[in-house]
């Protein structure tokens, strides 16, 4: 006889069946049920008495299981009658088990109460292993970003922002507060002069673009890169695993230098029996809080007899009490907005005991504080596991996402208000708006640049185990990404050609880069039990990639109106095309010996071969060798209030593959003009170099990770060194060989192998649970991480590569940190005075080492604090210190516009404000540590009959803030520390100059912005 | 065992698997480019010259452009400090590519790589037309090198100065013209004749900066006085615009006329008497209408220089400078000087007239914008003529004095990237008083 349902679990029983229906149609079972005994129960924190859903709650020894739903509560029938164990156990939680005995036709009710686990050595991760493993065994860390519990803390907008500060060791650069651009992820430092520093990304195992993603412009307006990162839903993520160099990546091969992000998205779980839906709604504010430009003129007699160039000045007449001018351009009417966020989405998971299913809906929409910038993804995602019968099991992920981002002027454009707006002159003349030296809000607002992308990423998993010793796993998907970005130029009815001759009678734009990147992956694993309580894992592999870009662009100019602005309907059209692929073939073999459940040693090789290597270069090979050492589990173990040890290390190799046909010398056809006709021509194009190989990065790591007091209190802890052989150097081609860019004046690049890199540092992550009371929790984590980075040498030849914007002040030197700030000051005295020629400073041209460009310590710190179970409270500050940054904006304001306070200010110091205007890079230089309040949240979870009046199971209502307050530490001058100027993207998507990767500049980007946000999220 | 054998086989077969697949799998390829492997075509010969074409063609309005600005030209109202320190005669190793540097070796090594590939492409190099025109061309690559910078290197090579790279030049016209001369008749000496004015001019031009009047006349005599070749421009794609269209118009205007320019009254040197603020918000600018070189010139009227307006890069009239200024003041170098300032307006020179300096005058008013008065500077102060690069207070008045750059030099690229010209060391060209 079964058990009646209660009325509510017949309904979630009726929408399981139709989501069954669904999901059958990937799976070849039906559904199989003999219930003669249920378990039902709630699982709560332990800390604060939260309920806590997605707790997988199963019986031992057996299939049946399910999860718990937002509200802690779960029901798991069919179990046959007699003695079981239930266990609850999910990421993050300690797990805990209970015995129950179960009569026929019996529901027993079993309550857990489940604590935060500072270490979970029985975690498993599928980043840089054959497959799923155990975190126990590993001689690496692999950090795990727990994105469903953060999601739920606050509203995180995108996936760079839910890495940012949430594991040790991770750098995320944030390049401007517009919305819907790119940040810079760096892991564990740059360790490559001129491949990607970037780590590669894998979503379910199926490698994605994760890359800036270049806009367009006919005439090189600099406008932020997009992102291809962010196109994922961070709502859609369960979680994400970090590995952080070659020590750990050495089976990701010739890619993997800098380390591997893996993104897991949600699933449904078999044996769950029902499904949960779950509603969110966000909405918000995003404003430009920080300080914004004051201009300042002090008018002189000189100046206010000048009408011509200093015609407010002269409107001041000869009043000696009104001199000093005064502009705030970004206050005025039209300048900026509040801007805002509007977010929703809908997502179900279930299943049953042969299938399991996650489908979701999200929209998010931002609109920034210019007026002419936007972002907005749709995004819907469609997972299914199947298991088709008991030693094979199917997924298939489905993810499908559009995206459409509006990017103003900004950083250096001439047409940029932000740059307007800080090089106006309060004595003008002001050309087209006041307050502004170029383009004011009036046109500039009407910039039209846009990159919508149709992205699809499709994966498959299939998981084989012929026998119980023999476990086999393929992956195979694409990422298709059909981006297109268009600028348009509206007929100028102004007559004054404000966007340039070439776009003052209509111009239209498009470039399509259409990427589609290919995964295959084998690995199979074969465990066997050896003699003397040693076990073996004995895995090979097979990794396949290719890219292919095929991109095509099409420009019109001279329209009839602006509503015809299709490129066909312009007067003179043109057409360009560019197709670059890229092929890896990757093979490994991997051993791994354990002893007794708590030594583990591991030794792998792999093999890779890239058909961007040179022609006189084939195969690239990496080993690594690991060991972890569970101690605790020793019975000689004994140290007081430590309850778990693990000791590790490990040595690795991965690589950097050079960028496709950077090995080749090669010639581009072109065109040009004999009288009026257009014909054929050939342009050098590629230096090439045929002995190109992939750049190697050597990792050791060595750390522990423990829990003490009871579990309260947990450490991570890893010194790594790594040291980049055979760095891939872009390095410009002689322009004396002929391989510039036509009529651009940059130079040519080619990629070398050079020179060596050193990295090396400390992470540290502590997680603390000071307070673990029924009805309040507190629960802490700090992380700490520091790097030290180092040219070691440049290889044969170079001694030093300088570069910098505005001014000569990065290098690439022997000794130094990569792209380190070097300064210039003027020429002193023995005792440190300016010396004065003629009543002038001279600046002295040499170049003296400051500091690195990039943050050297990192730390962030959350708390979340549990009251009476339903109220939440949790911030995050984030701390970057160690770095330099150069305010660019403030050198050219000092020195050029001639507009800051310091240079007007009546009682300046002469001497001073003539340093200011030397041109002399030191005092522009400038510590760039700060401490952010990232993000403060109070989420609050209503009780459960207001829930029930909406029909739910659960519902939080929450408030949150980012990017709330700073505190520059050293008085940076500039307004954010943090932005980046331009981070520019070349037409192949590989960085545009040769050192744009380094390229640190504060000038005109916008400030990250503050966005206070309120949510409501109901689970039904 | 049975497990270990099963392994054994799975892991040999993967392996085979991926070996076995790596030739075929890792075969990529991009059709945006040809391997230089490649070039060896035949059929190829016709592109490539065109490239030799293309590489003139698409430098030489910009080549205009900083002849213009270090000169008496033109003023310079870019927003790029850099580039206003060029057109105030300071040039340094920090301006890094705003320079015309990377451009003039782009010309030179397409231009010459693209002459060098024909010849091994040809059977019979004398007469053949193609080779001509592309040595010419080359000639006119190595030029403009000499013209511009005081001491260059080739293909990364050590530094060379501009008296060999002249050389260099004069061995490219004098190899187009043997190569030219046998095709001279019948069905192929229209193009021979055009082939053979462009090398005589060159030629010509490179012998007068050497100091090598004799052949300067020579070679200058042998052009007829009707030939032109223009750097080609056409209106689309914006690729094959001129690049001076761009910085005459629009909101962000760049290059104004030098005052040392203005108020000739001559309608060769049109400009617009309006004066507009320039990009930098500081320089005040009178834009100037096609001049004569151009091939947008109207004598009554004055035109705006258009994105395809044309720009004489050789010329009969330019040959008859050459030999007037070689010869000296003769009777043919006061026709020439007369019938051009009729031309400009102007009366006939006097008996106590200068006839050298007036026709410098002439030579810089028909050539205003034309890339040539850099060249002719550095000649008449190299040759003890006199120094007429501008001098004393710069006419932006916020930059303080001219500087003493008389010559471009090569970038920090050629420095990090060539090691024969590691120890490089720019002559200093700052005036006093100033600060980077």
């Amino acid at each position: 006889m079964k058990i009646p349902l209660p009325r509510r679990d017949r309904r979630l029983a009726t929408r399981s069946l139709l989501c069954s229906s669904i999901a059958l149609l990937f799976a070849s079972t039906s559904l199989v049920a003999q219930p003669t005994g249920a378990v039902r129960g709630t699982v709560t924190d332990a800390g604060g008495g939260a309920p806590v859903g997605q707790v997988q709650v199963y019986i031992v020894g057996m299939r049946h299981g399910t999860i718990t739903q937002e509200n802690g509560r779960f029901l798991i029938t069919g179990i046959p009658a007699g003695q079981v164990t239930v266990r609850a156990q999910k990421l993050g939680y300690a797990p805990t088990q209970s015995a129950v005995t179960l009569a026929g036709n019996d529901t027993a009710n079993v309550d857990f109460r489940i604590s935060s686990a500072a270490l979970a050595l029985d975690e498993v991760v599928v980043t840089g292993t054959p497959g799923a493993t155990e975190k126990r065994v590993l001689g690496n860390t692999v950090s795990t970003v727990k994105a469903d519990e953060l999601t739920k803390n606050t509203p995180i907008p995108t996936v760079t922002e839910l890495l940012q500060g949430r594991a040790s060791g991770i750098n995320v650069t944030s390049n401007s507060g517009s919305v819907g651009t790119s940040a810079t992820i760096r892991i564990r430092g740059a360790s490559s002069l001129s491949a990607s520093t970037q780590p590669v990304v894998y979503i379910d195992g199926i490698r994605m673009q994760a890359g800036a993603q270049r806009s367009f412009d006919n005439s090189g307006a600099t406008v932020q890169a997009t992102s291809a990162l962010d196109a994922i839903d961070p709502n859609d993520i369960e979680s994400m695993e970090v590995i952080k160099g070659p020590a750990a990546a050495t089976l990701y091969g010739a890619d993997a230098a800098s380390g591997v992000i893996q993104i897991i998205t949600k699933k449904g779980r078999m044996g769950q029996q029902s499904a949960e839906w779950n509603a969110r709604a966000e909405y918000g504010g995003i404003d430009w809080a920080l300080a914004r430009p004051t201009t300042y003129w002090n008018c002189t007699d000189a100046n206010i007899a000048n009408a011509t160039l200093f015609p407010n000045c002269a409107a001041l007449g000869a009043s000696p009490s009104n001199r000093l001018l005064i502009d705030n351009p970004l206050d005025q009417p039209g300048a900026l907005r509040r801007g805002n966020v509007t977010t929703y989405g809908l997502s179900t998971r279930g299943g049953a005991d042969r299938y399991s299913y996650f489908f979701s809906f999200d929209h998010d929409g931002e609109n920034g504080v210019l007026y002419n910038n936007f972002f907005r993804r749709d995004n819907g995602r469609a997972n299914m596991q199947a298991s088709l019968r008991d030693n094979l099991t199917l997924q298939m992920n489905v993810g499908y996402v559009r995206t459409n981002s509006r990017q103003p002027l900004s950083d250096n454009s001439s047409n940029s208000i932000i740059r307007n707006a800080y090089r106006d002159r309060p004595a003008g003349p002001w050309p087209w708006q006041a307050e502004y030296r170029g383009l004011g809000p009036a046109i500039a607002n009407q910039y039209d640049n846009e990159v919508a992308t149709e992205r699809y990423i499709l994966g498959s998993s299939l998981n084989f185990q012929p026998f119980s010793w023999f476990q086999n796993r393929l992956n195979a998907g694409v990422d298709v990404n059909d981006q297109r970005s268009m600028v348009f130029y509206s007929i100028d009815t102004t007559g004054r050609q404000p966007w340039g001759a070439t776009d003052a009678n209509g111009w239209i734009g498009y470039i399509l880069p259409n990427t589609h990147l290919w995964t295959v992956d084998y690995a199979g694993t074969a465990t066997n039990n050896l003699p003397r309580q040693l076990t073996s894992a004995f895995s090979v592999g097979v990794q396949y990639s290719n890219t292919q870009l095929d991109s095509w662009q099409a420009t019109g100019q001279t329209l009839v109106a602006n509503q015809l602005n299709l490129v066909g309907s312009a007067a003179t059209r043109d057409a360009d095309q560019i197709f670059i692929e890229q092929k890896s073939l990757g093979t490994y073999a991997q051993e791994q010996v354990g002893w007794r459940n708590r030594l583990f040693v591991t030794g792998a090789l792999r093999v890779d071969n890239n058909s961007a290597f040179g022609s006189n270069f084939k195969l690239v090979k990496y080993p690594k060798a690991s060991v972890s050492y569970v101690i605790s589990d020793e019975p000689f173990f004994h140290v007081p209030h430590v309850d778990q040890l693990k000791l590790r290390g490990a040595w690795g190799e991965a690589g950097n593959a050079p960028a496709p046909f950077t090995a080749v010398q090669a010639f581009a056809p072109t065109t040009t003009a004999i009288g009026d006709v257009q014909v054929n021509a050939l342009q050098p194009q590629a230096y090439g170099n045929p002995n190109l190989r992939a750049e190697t990065g050597s990792e050791v790591e060595l750390g522990f990770d423990a829990s003490g007091f009871g579990g309260r209190l947990g450490a991570e802890f890893t010194y790594y060194n790594k040291l980049t052989k055979y760095a891939l150097v872009t390095v410009p081609a002689p322009p004396s060989s002929g391989y510039v860019a036509a009529g651009g004046g940059a130079t040519g690049t080619y990629l070398a192998n050079l020179g060596k890199i050193a990295n090396d540092g400390l992470e540290l992550t502590l997680t603390a649970t000071p307070v673990q009371q029924r009805n309040f929790g507190w629960e802490s984590a700090l992380t700490l991480s520091t790097n030290h980075n180092k040219l070691v040498t440049f290889g044969t030849g170079f001694s030093e590569i300088r570069f910098g914007t505005f001014a000569i002040n990065q290098k690439f030197a022997q000794g130094f940190p990569l792209g380190a700030y070097w300064y210039t000051d003027v020429v002193r005295d023995g005792n440190g005075n300016p010396v004065l020629t003629g009543g002038k400073m001279t600046v002295d041209t040499t170049l003296h080492y400051l500091g690195p460009s990039t943050p050297t310590r990192e730390m962030s710190l959350t708390n979340a604090f549990t009251i009476f179970k339903n109220l939440r409270l949790y911030s995050y500050f984030d701390y970057k210190g160690g770095g330099y940054l150069f305010d660019g904006i403030k050198y050219v304001n000092d020195r050029l516009d001639l507009n800051t306070w310091a240079v007007n200010n009546p009682k300046a110091d002469p001497l001073t404000v003539q340093y200011l205007e030397s041109g002399a890079t030191r005092p522009d230089i400038v510590r760039s540590d700060f401490i952010k309040l990232r993000e403060l949240s109070l989420a609050y979870t209503l009780p459960q009959f207001v829930a029930a009046r909406a029909r739910a199971k659960n519902a939080t209502i929450q408030v949150s803030g980012r990017n709330l307050a700073i505190w520059k530490l050293h008085g940076y001058p500039g307004v954010d520390p943090e932005v980046e100027f331009f981070n520019a993207v070349g037409s192949n998507g590989q960085p545009a100059t040769p050192t744009s990767l380094f390229d640190r500049t504060d000038y005109c980007s916008i400030p990250m912005l503050r966005r206070i946000m309120v949510s409501m999220n109901l689970t039904f | 065992m049975k497990a270990a054998r099963i392994l054994r086989r799975v892991a040999l077969t993967v392996g085979a698997v991926a070996l076995a697949s790596c030739h075929d799998a890792l075969t990529v390829n991009n059709p945006k480019v040809i391997p230089t492997s490649d070039l060896g075509d035949a059929n190829l010969i016709g592109t490539l010259l065109n490239s030799a074409v293309f590489a003139v063609n698409t430098n030489y309005s910009e080549f205009s452009w900083f002849s213009a600005i270090i000169t008496d030209e033109a003023l310079n109202a870019t927003n790029d400090y850099r580039s206003g320190e060029l057109s105030q005669r300071i040039v340094e190793l920090a301006q890094g590519n705003v320079g015309p540097y990377p451009l003039l070796q782009f010309t030179r090594a397409t231009a010459d790589t693209s002459a060098a590939l024909i010849r091994k492409l040809v059977k019979q190099p004398a007469g053949d037309l193609r080779l001509a025109r592309a040595l010419a061309y080359a000639g006119y690559g190595y030029l403009y090198l000499a013209e511009f910078t005081c001491t260059a290197p080739i293909n990364a090579g050590p530094l060379v100065t501009d008296d060999s790279l002249e050389k260099i030049a004069l061995s490219r016209f004098k190899e187009a013209i043997t190569d030219a001369t046998p095709a001279d008749a019948g069905s192929t000496k229209l193009v021979a004749d055009t082939i053979l004015a462009l090398a005589n001019v060159g030629a010509a031009r490179a012998s007068l900066n050497l100091g090598n009047k004799t052949d300067a006349i020579t070679y200058a005599s042998a052009v007829s006085a009707s030939f032109v070749i223009y750097a080609d421009y056409v209106a689309a794609p914006t690729a094959l615009n001129n690049t001076l269209w761009g910085r005459v118009n629009g909101q962000n205007k760049q290059l104004g006329v030098h005052p040392l320019m203005q108020n000739l009254h001559d309608p060769r040197v049109r400009y617009t008497t309006q004066a507009v603020l320039g990009h930098n918000q500081l320089t005040l600018l009178n834009t100037p209408y096609s001049p004569r070189s151009f091939s947008t010139y109207t004598a009554p009227d004055s035109q705006v220089i258009q994105s395809y307006s044309k720009i004489d890069m050789a010329s009969g009239l330019e040959a008859r400078f050459l030999r007037a200024e070689a010869e000296g003041p003769t009777p043919l170098t006061v026709a020439l000087v007369n019938e051009r300032r009729a031309v400009g307006g102007e009366q006939p020179l006097g008996a106590t007239d200068d006839v050298m300096a007036s026709l410098r005058e002439e030579k810089r008013r028909d050539f205003f914008l034309a890339g040539r008065r850099l060249g002719d500077l550095r000649r008449y102060k190299a040759q003890g003529i006199g120094d007429f690069f501008p001098s004393g207070p710069h006419p932006t008045s916020q930059w303080g004095l001219y500087g003493s750059a008389t010559c471009y030099i090569i970038t920090q690229d050629e420095i990090n990237s060539n090691l024969n010209v590691a120890n490089y060391v720019p002559p200093a060209t700052r005036p006093p008083g100033y600060s980077p």
